[in-house]
C-alpha cells in the first residue's frame, strides 16, 4: 500500500481507496479479516483513527462488516453486489455531470449528444 | 466510545492561575496530545491525572471503575497499570542504568528485567553486551534522559501511559523512533491500551495523534479526534480586497501585502461564496495554533 502525505488527498480516502480496490478486484476474499486498525496505523506510520475512518468508510460503503472486537471483515461480493457497486458509482458521476452541465446552460439534447460523442469517442 | 480517563470538575487554584476542567474524556485505545501554549496548564493536569498532584478539588475515574481515591489503594492496581514519565527525572542521579532496572524491579510488580535491556539496547544507551550500564543518571545528557524514562515504561505491562512532553528533548530520529514505540504499544494493546502525552512538537507528533486537547489558560478551549477537527476547520487562503470581509467570518486570519491565510468554521465556509478563495484541509498544526492564537493574550501584528 502506498501512501502519499501531500497529496492533497486525505489519507483515510487513499486507504479506503486501496483496499476497495483490492476487495473488488477479489484480492481480498470473503469473510478474511482486513488487517487490524492498529496494526495498520504501526506498518503505515499513521495515527490509528485515520485508519479507523477508513475502515469505517468501507463499512459504510458495504463492503466489510465490523465485529466488535474482532476487526473487519470482508463481504460476500456476489455479482448482484458488485454490478450494484458500480452502478451506483456510475449514477454518482452522471449526476455530477448533469449538474455541471446545467450550470453551463446545457439543454437535454446538449448533454445526451455530449454523452453520445464520449462514447463513440472510447471506441 | 469508551474512556480510559473521565475528569470531571478538576480544579487547582493557583496564586496567579487557575486551572478548571468541568468535563474531559480521554478515549480508550487511541494516542490523546495534549496541546497548550506554555502555562496553559497542562503540566498541572497531567500531574494530577498521573497522581504527582493530590491537592486538587474534583473528580477522576480511571479504566471506566477506579475513582481516584482507588488509585492511591494498591489493591486497585491502578498506578501499576499507569506509566508516567514527566519532564524532570524522577530516577535518583547517583543511580546508574542498571540499578534504575533493580529499582524498578522492585517497585513494580510488572516490570520485565528482560524487557527493559532489550529497549536500553534498542534505544542505543548501553552498547552490545551492556557495556554502558554503569552510566549514572546525572551522567546522562536530557535526551538520554528520557530514553531511560521511556525504557522504564515501557519495561512494564501497563494500560495507560501518561507522557509529559516526551519529545522536547529528544533529536528527531528518536522523535520518530518515540512515535514509532507508541504505535507498537497501542498496536500490541489491541484497543486496551491507551496514551495520554503533552507537546509542543505537534508537526513531529501529528501523526501518532488521534485524539487532541487544547488548552488555554487553564481551560480545555477545544477537542476532538484529530479527523474530525480536520472537517471542522476549513484552511483558507484568499487576496488582499476580500481581506475585510473575510475577517468577519474565519476563525482565525492573518493578512500580509498580498493576501489572507486563515481558519474557518466549515460551516460558515458559505459566507465566503463569491471570494476568490483556496481551501485546503488543514494539519492538526494549523489547526491548533488557530485555536490557540484565538485564546491566547499574546499579542500578534
Amino acid at each position: 500500500m502506498k501512501i502519499l502525505q501531500n497529496s492533497g488527498v486525505p489519507i483515510y480516502q487513499q486507504i479506503a481507496e486501496q483496499l476497495r480496490g483490492e476487495i473488488l478486484a477479489g484480492k481480498r476474499k470473503q469473510g478474511e479479516y482486513l488487517p487490524s486498525i492498529r496494526g495498520l496505523a504501526k506498518e503505515l506510520r499513521i495515527s490509528v483513527i485515520t485508519t479507523m475512518k477508513a475502515y469505517e468508510q468501507l463499512e459504510a460503503e458495504g463492503l466489510v462488516t465490523a465485529v466488535q472486537g474482532k476487526g473487519y471483515y470482508v463481504n460476500a461480493q456476489d455479482g448482484q453486489m458488485l454490478k450494484e457497486q458500480h452502478l451506483r458509482r456510475v449514477e454518482e458521476n452522471l449526476l455530477a455531470a448533469i449538474a455541471a452541465g446545467r450550470i453551463a446552460g446545457m439543454s437535454d439534447e446538449e448533454l445526451t449528444e455530449t454523452f453520445g460523442t464520449l462514447l463513440k469517442m472510447e471506441d | 466510545m469508551e474512556n480510559v480517563i473521565q475528569v470531571k470538575n478538576v480544579e487547582k487554584n493557583y496564586k496567579n492561575f487557575r486551572l478548571a476542567v468541568p468535563k474531559l474524556a480521554i478515549p480508550k485505545g487511541f494516542a490523546t496530545a495534549l496541546i497548550g501554549e506554555n502555562g496553559a496548564g497542562k503540566t498541572t493536569l497531567i500531574n494530577i491525572l498521573a497522581g504527582t498532584r493530590l491537592d486538587y478539588k474534583g473528580e477522576l475515574c480511571f479504566f471506566g471503575r477506579y475513582s481516584d481515591a482507588d488509585r492511591e489503594k494498591p489493591e486497585s492496581g491502578v498506578r501499576e497499570a499507569i506509566g508516567y514519565t514527566g519532564p524532570g527525572c524522577y530516577y535518583l542521579p547517583h543511580w546508574n542504568i542498571k540499578q534504575v532496572g533493580e529499582v524498578s524491579e522492585l517497585l513494580f510488580e510488572n516490570f520485565r528485567p528482560e524487557r527493559y535491556g532489550r529497549l536500553l539496547a534498542e534505544l542505543g544507551l548501553v552498547g552490545e553486551g551492556n557495556p554502558g550500564s554503569g552510566k549514572k543518571v546525572s551522567e546522562l545528557s536530557d535526551g538520554n534522559r528520557m530514553k531511560l524514562m521511556l525504557a522504564g515504561v515501557l519495561a512494564r505491562d501497563t494500560k495507560l501511559l501518561i507522557l509529559d512532553e516526551p519529545a522536547s528533548p529528544l533529536d528527531p530520529l528518536m522523535r520518530d523512533k518515540l512515535c514509532e514505540m507508541i504505535r507498537e504499544y497501542l498496536a500490541d494493546g489491541g484497543g486496551e491500551r491507551s496514551v495520554l502525552f503533552s507537546t509542543h512538537n505537534i508537526s513531529d507528533m501529528e501523526n501518532v495523534t488521534d485524539y487532541a486537547v487544547i488548552m488555554e489558560h487553564g481551560a480545555v478551549v477545544e477537542q476532538g479526534f484529530v479527523e474530525d477537527l480536520k472537517e471542522k476547520y476549513v484552511l483558507v487562503k484568499g487576496e488582499r480586497e476580500d481581506a475585510e470581509m473575510a475577517r468577519k467570518i474565519l476563525y482565525s486570519m492573518t493578512e500580509n501585502r498580498y493576501g489572507f491565510e486563515g481558519i474557518c468554521l466549515a460551516e460558515k465556509l458559505d459566507g465566503l461564496a463569491g471570494m476568490d478563495v483556496c481551501t485546503e484541509t488543514p494539519n492538526l498544526f494549523q489547526i491548533s495554533v488557530a485555536v490557540m492564537r484565538e485564546n491566547t493574550s499574546l499579542q500578534f501584528h
